[in-house]
């Protein structure tokens, strides 16, 4: 059994107990997701598994079931993703711990059509804290690159 | 793509290290901290499971720690107090007992479940004021402010005077909850020394600590920290600390435990030991903002100018000297004839309380400007107005006049920006049939400049290379340091380099309390007006010549090439100093604002939404904008967080946190946010030649838990003085009969 | 986390536990709240008990669906209290792991109950409850018992409850039987640890929303998302003209188990809405409140859960 991560494949690990998170960031070193709470209270561990969104701390590594895409796959080369360009001009981070879950989670928030405004970009993506509260940026971020695809 | 944060591509990449991101040659071992689960009592500690599992390197408790000596921590906080496992004495729930090292983070885990932890004879703690009156003692000094004043016959004024009023406040205790838990990796050296890497807010001070507990060196000692603070020299300090980038820190890390439970965990194993922090870990092995109480009565005359200010703070501390500085700021804001204040504080059994974003002064505050609204309504006066009548251009506590105040202009800004004059009544319905109240207060905090050693190199290769020990939480302080580089070196900000990691870096002033960009970029200001100097001698041009788009260029025209002149002398280095005064002048410094709120309350659920927060504020100059506003909302968002929602509660019989999670210690989310405006006034560009710098953030949390009370009130008739205004206190100040049916009856 | 394997064949036996989206279950291994030997992982039945049908009177959701799935479903969409109550749980991320049974089973945020330090009659049975006297400002003032008071924090549920919702069980036998959602979890007693009607091995497989009447659910909590309700609830009414003819009505984040509040039902049928008869019917919901010094609020707060509850669902009638 393998993980593919990013469009690599990646042994899954023996122990049960290990989830994604863990696994990514001990043993891949794939340290971009980060852990804010271990809990699933935070969104800081945001990753998209088949282009959906979920909490890789809550998810045990051995049932996964699809593709995941971490921070580190978002970006092809040396192109920064739409969003993550977005985040960096909007100025929508300041510490940056939450950054790669905020923009994971931003990612899908757009793909599922769930920013077609500031309230409802401000309601999908309230699973995403920012204690350093760069919340007015990042639905800033979010609403640029909606309005962006939507014009095609 | 310009005006990012030098870090920012970093940081949407995720490619940004934080501590526990590191990696290293030799992989550290895991370390995990086990608690008290009790505030009273002995512990014992059966460790024989924990060691019999294959993956349990060591386990360390107070029978075989390191004995740590003490440390004069000018950051009072709890190391400052007492050290880690150095007894079976329990002071408090969550206090770390044991530390657990494994081969692997999930080994650890096994260890730390396989450890029993018993505690003996605990007795009833007191961890909540109301359970401590015999504790409480009045105190001369509170933490850095005072403890007890007096300004004329206080009691008296208020006695004679016309109008008056009294706010009892009560804020519960809550966390400052970055959203990195954190984690610090520690290495003994060959020659005794240890190397840590750690996210730190004041980096000196806390290798010093580290340095001072473990006896390593007379460098490391108080004696040490301050020759290198006054000489800015890195001495012979054993202690290798390296910075790393802080996931948010808001007060928290200034000499934390973990700072010390590493070192020991590498001591004991005896090879490079990472100690992760779980978010459970930090609601006590991490410091809290503590509960206060005030007593606050004011008197005034019949325009309600203010004769009076009586302050009566009861203030919790735990197990550091770190006092909630409540009466600092108060008699800073308002003109007054008299004041009293009068403090105490009582010990309780918790873990040491410590700094968080505007320490004191936003609690402070609260209570004075809810006061402020009571003598408005009495004596029939907007709040703009009772704030403008008790308008002081200087400091009304001494006298001194400040270096500079736009207080008025952000009254003036903040209301007009908001539509303040032109809102409608308090209390109209709007057409969801939400109630709308709209409340404001005025924000304050104080200036101080620490001492910083900046340490410039230019070379001949067109780099300048800033050595200073500086921390990034976010705050954006590297990218306004290379911004203030930058200009006055005329080099463009990505040759700019900063060696900012090491202790034997330059020394720099803390990042607490919104002074660390100004105290830093004093010295790193001295330090390259010595490289002009240099390079104009060189040049044979005036000393006055300044650096411009890679020429030095003299008042007269007159100009050379840099790099003519750097191949000619060489890299040019040079030292700069600057607060060894500690900001002393005759000048009071303080930043200023006025901020503004719109709320919307569901008369039946009494659900609130604030609909809007417009500031204004005098932070001196700005730099860069995006970065400065960007911290001025991220406070004022947290201040909403502070008025509505952050609570950490306590069980009074066991003594323990009870919601220590990030989900059940609510801080605000996505949706909660409002709509933000953060506006700048004053002097935003600095007299020419000068920093001009003021503090931003810390001034920035103040005033939004009054302009949200405020709005509380004015909406519903409810005036509420406990923090936070959630449901429960929303209902204690708000009946059926007064404002639900009422509003809702058609 | 204790030592177990994850299997995807077969059904639990004693000391092991299905996991579906994890959300709960991973939550409280971590912590050491429970601790499966075994973990039977559904994951390879997703596609077979997953999806959404509808005759004209029931909406049948297979227990694996998703709550996000089950959010943006037209058919969802159509049961407003039921909608409200998916989309305002958790966060977004959760509800796309999250399945409907696994959130059915959701188990209580007691503080005292995730902290394994502390003492828990649910967790480890006769040890104790320091809630009861303790910090209990979130615990249940309704179904609580001597042994326990621990908060049923779910709101799905709720709804299902005042719908008369249905579920179907697969036993490990293969047999399946039908239960109302009411009957699903269990009030503490002296057995604070027995929370379901659920057997060893037995396996949601489906939920049955019956149609129509008109519905509301209000959450209230400290913050506008990512919370758990400090008082909810779910109303559904069937209206001739203006004239209550049925109500039924569920209380959240305030009881033990999804509290059915039959007493405020009878107030409401047969009378005409207004705020009177909507307060009325809270305070009848809550007349067997046993509050503590420290939660007393969140009783009055469950009054007005219930009354803009039901004003919202004859707002939502017409």
């Amino acid at each position: 059994m393998t993980l593919c991560i990013n469009g690599a494949d990646y042994p899954m690990p023996n122990d049960p107990r290990t989830t994604l998170l863990d696994h990514m960031r001990e043993k891949l070193n794939l340290t971009g997701t980060k852990k804010g709470c271990d809990h699933g209270q935070c969104g800081a561990c945001t990753v998209l598994v088949d282009g959906k969104r979920v909490l890789s701390c809550l998810q045990l590594a051995q049932t996964v079931r699809g593709d995941v895409t971490t921070i580190e796959g978002l970006s092809k080369n040396d192109t920064l993703h739409p969003m993550q360009a977005a985040f960096l001009e909007h100025d929508a981070y300041q510490c940056g711990f939450c950054t790669p879950g905020q923009i994971m989670s931003a990612v899908a928030c757009v793909s599922e059509g769930h920013a077609g405004s500031d309230a409802e970009i401000a309601d999908w993506m309230s699973g995403n804290l920012c204690r350093c509260a760069a919340y007015p940026q990042i639905r800033a971020a979010i609403a640029s690159v909606a309005q962006a695809e939507a014009e095609g | 793509m310009q005006g990012h944060r030098i870090e920012g591509a970093d940081k949407v990449r995720g490619l940004a290290k934080y501590t526990d991101d590191l990696r290293f040659a030799t992989p550290p071992l895991i370390a995990l901290t086990a608690t008290s689960p009790v505030a009273r009592g002995r512990v014992q500690i059966d460790t024989s499971a924990a060691l019999a599992l294959p993956g349990t390197r060591c386990v360390i408790d107070h029978t075989n720690a390191p004995r740590l000596k003490r440390a004069i921590l000018i950051s009072m906080c709890e190391p400052g107090t007492r050290m880690p496992l150095q007894s079976d004495q329990v002071e408090y729930a969550g206090q770390p007992v044991a530390i657990v090292v494994a081969d692997s983070l999930h080994a650890a885990r096994d260890a730390l479940a396989a450890l029993i932890v018993t505690i003996e004879n605990h007795d009833a703690p007191a961890v909540v004021l109301s359970d401590a009156e015999n504790r409480l003692k009045s105190v001369r000094r509170a933490g850095i402010g005072p403890g007890a004043m007096k300004k004329g016959d206080a009691d008296a004024a208020l006695a004679d005077a016309s109008v008056s009023a009294e706010v009892n406040a009560h804020a519960a205790p809550h966390h400052q909850n970055p959203m990195e838990p954190g984690a610090v990796v520690a290495r003994w050296d060959p020659d005794g020394g240890v190397t840590v890497h750690a996210a730190v807010q004041w980096h000196h001070l806390d290798a010093s600590m580290i340095g001072q507990a473990f006896g390593l060196s007379w460098a490391d000692g108080m004696t040490g920290l301050l020759g290198r603070a006054v000489l800015g020299t890195s001495g012979k300090s054993k202690v290798r600390l390296h910075n790393q980038l802080s996931g948010g820190a808001f007060g928290r890390n200034i000499s934390y435990l973990a700072l010390l439970l590493a070192p020991i965990a590498a001591k004991v194993a005896g090879g490079p030991v990472k100690l992760v922090q779980s978010r459970r870990d930090t609601f006590s092995l991490m410091s809290h903002r503590s509960e206060v109480k005030q007593r606050l009565r004011v008197g005034a005359d019949t325009d309600g100018k203010l004769k009076a200010i009586v302050l009566e703070p009861d203030i919790a501390r735990g197990n550091a000297a770190f006092v909630e500085p409540i009466g600092e700021m108060p008699m800073q804001l308002y003109a007054h004839d008299t004041h009293r204040l009068t403090t105490r504080v009582a010990k309780l059994d918790l873990p040491g309380a410590g700094w968080m974003r505007g320490p004191g002064v936003a609690h402070a505050i609260f209570a004075l400007e809810q006061a402020m609204d009571d003598l408005a309504r009495q004596v029939g006066k907007d709040p703009l107005d009772i704030r403008l009548a008790n308008y002081s251009e200087k400091n009304p506590a001494n006298g001194k006049s400040w270096e500079a105040k736009a207080l008025l202009e952000a009254y003036e800004v903040g209301a007009a920006k908001f539509g303040w004059r032109d809102r409608p009544k308090g209390g109209s319905v709007r057409p969801d049939g939400r109630v709308s109240g709209f409340g404001m207060a005025s924000a304050i905090d104080l200036g101080r400049q620490f001492p910083a050693h900046a340490t410039v190199t230019m070379t001949k290769d067109g780099r300048v290379v800033v050595s200073l020990a500086v921390s990034e939480m976010g705050q954006g302080l590297l990218t306004g340091l290379t911004g203030v580089v930058a200009e006055m070196t005329g080099v463009s900000p990505d040759r700019v380099e900063f060696k900012r990691e090491a202790t034997k870096e330059g020394y720099a002033a803390g990042s607490i309390g919104s002074t660390g960009t100004y105290s830093n970029a004093a010295a790193v200001k001295t330090a390259v007006e010595k490289i002009i100097k240099k390079l104009a001698k060189a040049g044979g041009l005036p000393k006055s010549s300044k650096l411009q788009d890679g020429m030095l260029v003299a008042p007269n025209g007159e100009s050379a090439a840099i790099s003519d002149l750097l191949s000619r002398t060489g890299d040019l280095t040079a030292k700069g100093r600057a607060g060894l005064t500690f900001g002393a002048s005759k000048q009071a410094k303080a930043s200023f604002g006025a901020v503004f709120c719109e709320m919307a309350v569901d008369p039946i659920t009494l659900d609130v939404e604030v609909i809007r927060l417009v500031g204004a504020y005098d932070c001196g100059r700005v730099l860069q904008p995006k970065i400065a506003r960007a911290q001025l909302i991220g406070a004022m968002i947290m201040g909403m967080g502070q008025a509505l929602m952050e609570e950490t509660r306590l069980d009074r019989k066991r003594g323990h946190w009870t919601n220590a999670e990030i989900g059940e210690a609510l801080v605000p989310t996505q949706a909660d946010c409002p709509h933000v405006e953060a506006h700048f006034v004053g002097d935003t560009q600095g007299k020419p030649g000068a920093l001009d710098f003021k503090g931003i953030a810390e001034t920035a949390i103040v005033g939004v838990s009054p302009a949200i009370a405020s709005a509380f009130a004015d909406a519903t008739g409810g005036v509420v003085h406990h923090l936070p205004l959630n449901h429960a206190a929303r209902l204690a100040a708000v009946s059926r009969a007064q404002f639900s049916f009422k509003e809702a009856a058609e | 986390m204790s030592a177990f394997d994850i299997t995807e064949g077969g059904t639990p036996v004693d000391g092991a536990a299905w996991i579906a989206g994890g959300t709960t279950m991973v939550d409280l291994m971590k912590l050491g709240a429970t601790a499966p030997s075994r973990l039977f992982d559904l994951g390879a039945q997703r596609d077979a008990l997953s999806g959404i049908s509808e005759t004209s009177d029931t909406i049948t959701l297979g227990a694996l669906t998703t709550m996000a799935d089950a959010a943006k479903h037209p058919a969802i969409r159509g049961l407003t209290a039921v909608h409200t109550a998916l989309v305002q749980a958790a966060s977004p991320q959760i509800r796309e792991m999250a399945t409907l049974g696994g959130n059915l089973l959701q188990r209580t945020r007691c503080s005292y109950f995730r902290d394994t330090r502390q003492p828990c009659n649910k967790r480890v049975p006769g040890s104790g409850c320091p809630a009861i006297g303790g910090e209990d400002g979130h615990h249940a003032v309704l179904g609580g018992s001597a042994q326990c008071i621990a908060t049923y924090p779910g709101d799905f549920a709720v709804v299902c409850v005042a719908l008369g919702a249905e579920i179907t069980i697969r036993a490990s036998d293969g047999s399946e039987r039908k239960i109302p959602v009411q009957d699903l979890h269990r009030r503490p007693g002296a057995t604070p640890h027995t929370e379901t009607a659920l057997q060893t091995g037995d396996l949601i497989t489906a939920i049955h929303l019956p149609k129509g009447g008109a519905q509301s659910y209000i959450k209230i909590r400290d913050r506008a998302s990512y919370a758990f309700a400090t008082a909810s609830a779910a109303v559904v009414l069937h209206m001739d003209g203006a004239m209550v003819t049925s109500a039924r009505i569920a209380l959240g984040g305030l009881a033990t188990v999804p509290w059915r509040a039959a007493t405020a039902e009878h107030v409401l049928k047969g009378s005409m809405i207004d705020q009177k008869t909507a307060f009325a019917a809270g305070e009848a919901a809550l007349q067997d409140a046993h509050p503590t010094l420290t939660n007393a609020h969140r009783v009055e707060l469950g009054i007005r859960a219930v009354a803009k509850a039901i004003l919202s669902a004859r707002g939502n009638s017409v």
